[in-house]
């Protein structure tokens, strides 16, 4: 009887053990400053592109904007980033036009969801369950996403990139590019000496 | 004219060392050109091997090495995945199809992926190019195996042949699956990819002959006939990677992040092309490093016949003051001995070029087989003459410092030799 007991009470224990480790997953992305990620996909007429970088390279500083200076910074740069073709600038024979711009700034915690302004109705994929040990509160790493959506008439024309982004955020240093289209799959590094990507032989 | 046969037969009476001299030569040329044919031969069987696929699937780890162990067969998984991930990630509603891999048997050594039917028709190399039976069909019955033409055509195996699968992918296997042969149900055309190296049954097959295992053993007393296995669950509960198809590729990076982000087991998406060209960012500099290495020892060589001509030069003192005496100018001299440079150069490199294609020849079924690198066996391209004729340019011009020694020496010496 009593050893029973100890059983099923030795089974409950190891079970909650097992269920608070299974509720409990630590895991972090990356975060480097000075590197940002831009992912680039081309399908029919439609280019849209994926911006990941840490605060320090675009305002240099990674805590939430409080004095007045730093708020004027963070509505500059957000300025800045919302005009896409700006930043990363397209061949004009391509004709691409900006149709929608998602921002917003991960604080290591909930999103902060700055301003949206959109011409289509179309989700683009925003992530709604990114929690990345919020409560933890020890890793405040500031970044800044955007995704945009462009229309461009002749895709193909699409040869090259040239990334103004680097003059616009001085203190970014690189950026890692995917691009996938219907046909090509391709992954480049884009730095602020060299800050072109040639598409020409891929596409 | 003359010139020229005075240079060829001159170096005939020093022939040893002139040989020795062409031999370093050629050496330095075959160590350039095959070098320089693994490299594109490597990036070329790279690259060609896999079109269409948007993801790859695996546990979480290193991108390169994902790519390397799910599609080129190279290195082993870090990790399983479970068939409840994979099928979660394949029922996403972005997902246009997937294909299951499981690694881990082989067969004489050549790997075993079990897969799904899907395979043949998802799988594309070379610029969307599908696979294609050169006979039989794919997979159907349980224990029915499919095979790549260079599995048929190195084991000699035909349609209906019956095939033992052995534990482990070691070219020697100790355990076997015998009491479960397989039988070829069809071969494959030959792709020039991994895929002509494996043997492909389905996922349920793979189950079925693990059956009575446990502990990556057979289990004493508890066998399952091949019978019997066809009635269980042969569901299987890990593979080792898969291949996704979206629906849209605008879907991709989403799709990736959110394979990426899975809370409930760790896995990892990649894009084949992208982390291809990751591959190549690396290797870059190991290739940089290679080609220096080959470009130095053809410098070598190059300063090694400058050094054998110039020390013969004492001993042809008599030589030239005889050929002066009969009228050659110091410009013939001079002459005399570019040609001699030259004409070494020429002979190492042709020596170099027919020492290329027969190693070539004579090691492409080795590397295709252990390395499952293909080398073709073609002509030069562009880029390698104009490094032969840069490669003989250089040998003249090196020849220019013994030769113009000779031309002041001989217009010195004149006719007064001392010996």
């Amino acid at each position: 009887m009593t050893k029973n007991t100890i059983a099923i009470g030795v089974a409950i224990s190891l079970m909650t053990f097992i269920h608070a480790a299974e509720a409990e997953q630590r895991q972090l992305g990356a975060h480097e400053h000075g590197h940002g990620k831009l992912n680039i996909a081309i399908e029919g007429k439609r280019v849209q592109m994926e911006l990941e970088v840490p605060g320090a390279d675009i305002v240099g500083f990674e805590h939430m904007a409080t004095t007045p200076e730093e708020k004027a910074q963070v509505a500059q740069a957000e300025e800045q980033l919302k005009d896409a073709l700006k930043q990363f600038v397209l061949p004009a024979a391509a004709s691409c036009t900006l149709v929608k711009v998602d921002l917003g700034i991960d604080t290591g915690g909930d999103e902060e969801h700055v301003h949206e302004h959109e011409h289509e109705h179309e989700n683009i994929g925003r992530k709604g369950d990114h929690k990345e040990d919020a409560h933890e509160g020890e890793v405040r790493h500031t970044e800044f996403h955007a995704t945009y959506a462009l229309d461009c008439a002749s895709p193909e024309q699409i040869k090259m990139i040239h990334f103004a982004y680097f003059k616009s955020f001085p203190n970014a240093r690189s950026l890692s590019v995917n691009i996938v289209s219907e046909t090509q799959q391709g992954s480049y590094e884009v730095t602020a000496n060299k800050p072109d990507i040639d598409l020409s032989g891929s596409m | 004219m003359i010139v020229a046969r005075l240079a060829t037969q001159s170096l005939g009476n020093r022939s040893l060392s002139a040989a020795l001299t062409v031999l370093a030569i050629a050496l330095s040329v075959t160590l350039f050109l095959g070098v320089d044919k693994v490299r594109t031969g490597a990036r070329q069987s790279f690259a060609n091997t896999i079109s269409g696929t948007d993801l790859i699937v695996g546990a979480r780890t290193g991108e390169i090495q994902l790519l390397l162990y799910s599609i080129f067969r190279i290195g082993n998984a870090t990790n399983n995945i479970t068939w409840k991930s994979y099928s979660d990630i394949a029922a996403s509603p972005d997902v246009a199809w997937s294909v299951p891999l499981s690694l881990g048997d082989s067969h004489r050594g050549f790997r075993v992926l079990g897969t799904t039917p899907a395979f043949f028709e998802h799988y594309k190399y070379r610029r969307h190019k599908p696979l294609e039976f050169s006979q039989g069909a794919p997979f159907q019955g349980l224990y029915d195996v499919v095979l790549g033409s260079s599995v048929a055509e190195e084991l000699g195996y035909a349609l209906g042949d019956k095939v033992i699968i052995a534990h482990g992918t070691g070219r020697i296997s100790f355990i076997e699956h015998g009491d479960k042969p397989f039988r070829v149900s069809g071969i494959l055309k030959k792709t020039g990819t991994p895929v002509d190296r494996t043997l492909h049954v389905s996922l349920a097959a793979i189950e079925a002959i693990h059956a009575d295992w446990t502990n990556g053993m057979p289990a004493p007393g508890q066998t399952i006939s091949a019978d019997q296995a066809r009635n269980l669950d042969l569901t299987p509960k890990a593979i080792t990677a898969a291949l996704i198809g979206l629906k849209s590729k605008l879907a991709t990076f989403t799709m990736q992040r959110r394979i990426n982000e899975y809370r409930q087991e760790p896995l990892s998406a990649i894009i084949p092309g992208a982390t291809l060209q990751q591959l190549w960012g690396l290797i870059g500099t190991a290739e940089t490093a290679l080609s220096v290495v080959s470009a130095m020892v053809i410098a070598t060589a190059l300063l090694g016949m400058v050094t054998s001509i110039l020390t013969t030069l004492n001993e042809r003192r008599r030589e030239m003051a005889i050929l002066r005496s009969v009228g050659a100018t110091p410009v013939t001299i001079l002459g005399l001995l570019t040609i001699e440079a030259a004409l070494l150069t020429l002979l190492g490199i042709a020596l170099g070029l027919l020492l290329f294609y027969i190693g070539l020849a004579a090691f492409q079924p080795v590397i295709d087989r252990s390395y499952g690198l293909q080398l073709s066996v073609d002509t030069l391209d562009w880029d390698q003459w104009v490094t032969l004729g840069a490669i003989f340019v250089a040998g003249v011009l090196a020849g220019l410092i013994p030769a113009l020694r000779a031309y002041r020496l001989s217009v010195a010496d004149g006719m007064t030799v001392k010996t």
